[in-house]
């Protein structure tokens, strides 16, 4: 009950101390900040023991000095690879963290490449090879061929392509299919910041809800209360600021 | 005359943005106390997310990766917990795994409200039988990968410590061939761009996707060549998806602020853009 209520004014404080910022950067927005660094740092850390190290190398590694079932010599190398990463700490070691970073360099860039082809290029070429009477495309599915709908994702990757070829100079009909590209470009970005309004408003509802939430009587009207002293502490910052500057 | 039109216009794009972000939240504080229903209108995609869950049958797994933060919350929150609780209310088994920290909070949250719901109204659901958390895991896209090969080895214990080899759901899954459809819930990356990459052409994995606003007009192509086999939109994709469960929940609430803040900001647009255009032609008269 006590823990609910201690939750209910936590929350409510860090969320109007972070929209503090709104107004201008201030000391209430600054502490929030930092104790929102360090908590995720800690609780970063906690989780990398318990979830990573400890069943992933631990538990793993010292069955092998007990002599207890369910060791994994193998495990051992990815241990001296962790510790070789931490030798970048020690400036007349930190070459030995090199060769661990090299291996997750290449092991990364292969498998990103692999997976940036098959999804992204051939995946994504797969679908713009449409006939253009098919009917089957999932979003534009009329109960008359598609041809409108498919005319324009085939004629939209040429353009933008097309605004992307640099091999040759824009004249003639690569000049307009370069300039019609722009036009697709304009309306992807004009959905996307449509989709960003729409997302950061969504960020808005949840913590309103919060502060509605929280200011009943069972929070003891919680968000009234923090309202009323980040703003007093504002203030007070404020003018102990002017009065440092007149000084 | 010209000169006062001149200094109102001035005026207006030197406006200060503070008035704008409390504009902004007065709407959000009155218009979430006072609802007016929206109307809520299903797209394709939502539809297809909906088809694709409703023919999953009874005992089917399916793999939940819930690679998303605490501020999305009110974007990925409400469908991730409709979703789960869909899936327990037919019977199919749910694994959770997450690439994002805050993710293991989240699921745990989904699970204990969804199954304390469910146990009011008579339908109880176990861990580790109906259910697990399989936790954070940290490598992005190789835990993606190993993931093909083997759970139990990339995730040899579940999010409170017990290991796999003990919870009956874990002994049904090998990889990928046992999962038959996977949801992700995505904030950025690694997220669904990342699954799709390393996982869903590599192992043919039948794929869903809840995604913020801001990622979604990059799945539309996912859908359109068939990658995807449906996805959420954001909020809106939320109450889309609470519509056709026939269940309103906290999206469905939020569709009025939604609308009313999105018209404040295709106001403010076509003003600014008025009084540019005016200032413009002033300058080009004198």
């Amino acid at each position: 009950m006590m823990v609910d209520i201690i939750s209910g004014w936590l929350i409510v404080f860090f969320t109007l101390a972070i929209m503090s910022f709104l107004y201008k950067d201030n000391p209430i927005y600054k502490l929030a900040e930092h104790i929102y660094v360090g908590v995720s740092a800690g609780y970063l850390f906690v989780l990398a023991v318990v979830q990573t190290i400890k069943p992933n190398f631990w538990d793993c590694v010292a069955p092998l000095f007990t002599a207890a079932p369910g060791g994994q010599w193998i495990r051992v190398g990815a241990g001296v690879f962790g510790v070789m990463f931490l030798l970048r700490l020690h400036k007349k070691t930190s070459w030995v963290s090199n060769f661990p970073l090299a291996v997750m360099i290449g092991t990364f860039a292969a498998l990103r490449m692999t997976g940036l082809a098959n999804s992204d290029l051939v995946g994504q070429l797969h679908g713009t090879i449409n006939s253009l009477n098919y009917r089957g495309l999932p979003l534009f599915e009329w109960d008359k061929p598609a041809l409108i709908n498919n005319l324009l994702i085939v004629g939209g990757v040429i353009c933008v392509l097309s605004y992307f070829f640099f091999s040759l100079e824009h004249r003639g009909v690569l000049n307009v299919a370069g300039k019609t590209g722009i036009y697709f470009l304009m309306i992807t970005f004009g959905s996307s910041y449509g989709y960003t309004v729409m997302a950061r408003t969504a960020v808005l509802i949840g913590r309103v809800a919060d502060l509605y939430t929280y200011n009943t009587s069972h929070y003891a009207y919680a968000t009234i209360i923090c309202a009323i002293i980040i703003i007093t502490l504002i203030h007070i910052s404020n003018v102990i600021k002017k009065r440092a500057e007149k000084t | 005359m010209a000169q006062a039109q001149a200094k109102f216009l001035q005026k207006i794009l030197t406006l200060d943005r503070r008035w704008i972000f409390l504009m902004v939240l007065v709407i959000a504080l009155v218009f979430y106390k006072i609802t007016i229903p929206m109307p809520v209108k299903v797209t394709q995609q939502s539809q297809s997310f909906y088809d694709a869950i409703e023919q999953l049958k009874a005992g089917e797994i399916v793999h939940i990766t819930a690679d998303y933060t605490l501020d999305v919350i009110p974007e990925l929150y409400p469908m991730n917990k409709a979703l789960v609780r869909r899936l327990l209310e037919k019977d199919v088994k749910i694994i959770v795994s997450t690439l994002w920290i805050e993710g293991v909070l989240l699921t745990d949250r989904v699970f204990n409200e969804t199954s304390a719901e469910l146990q009011r109204e008579g339908k109880v659901k176990t861990y580790g039988v109906d259910y697990v958390n399989l936790g954070y895991k940290s490598g992005n896209d190789v835990v993606m990968t190993h993931l093909g090969t083997s759970f139990a080895e990339t995730y040899p214990v579940d999010a409170k410590g017990t290991s796999v080899a003990q919870i009956p759901l874990m002994k049904r899954v090998k990889n990928f061939d046992d999962i038959a459809l996977m949801v992700n819930f995505s904030v950025g990356n690694p997220g669904i761009r990342q699954w799709l990459q390393q996982v869903q052409r590599r192992y043919n994995v039948k794929m869903l996707c809840g995604a913020t606003g801001i990622m979604s007009p990059d799945l539309y192509s996912f859908y359109q060549s068939g990658q995807l086999k449906g996805f959420l939109a954001g909020l809106v994709g939320a109450a889309e998806y609470e519509k056709l469960l026939n269940r309103p929940g906290k999206a469905t609430a939020g569709m009025t602020v939604q609308s009313f803040e999105h018209l404040i900001v295709i106001l403010l647009i076509i003003v600014a853009n008025i009084a540019f255009f005016l200032q413009k032609l002033n300058r080009g008269v004198k």
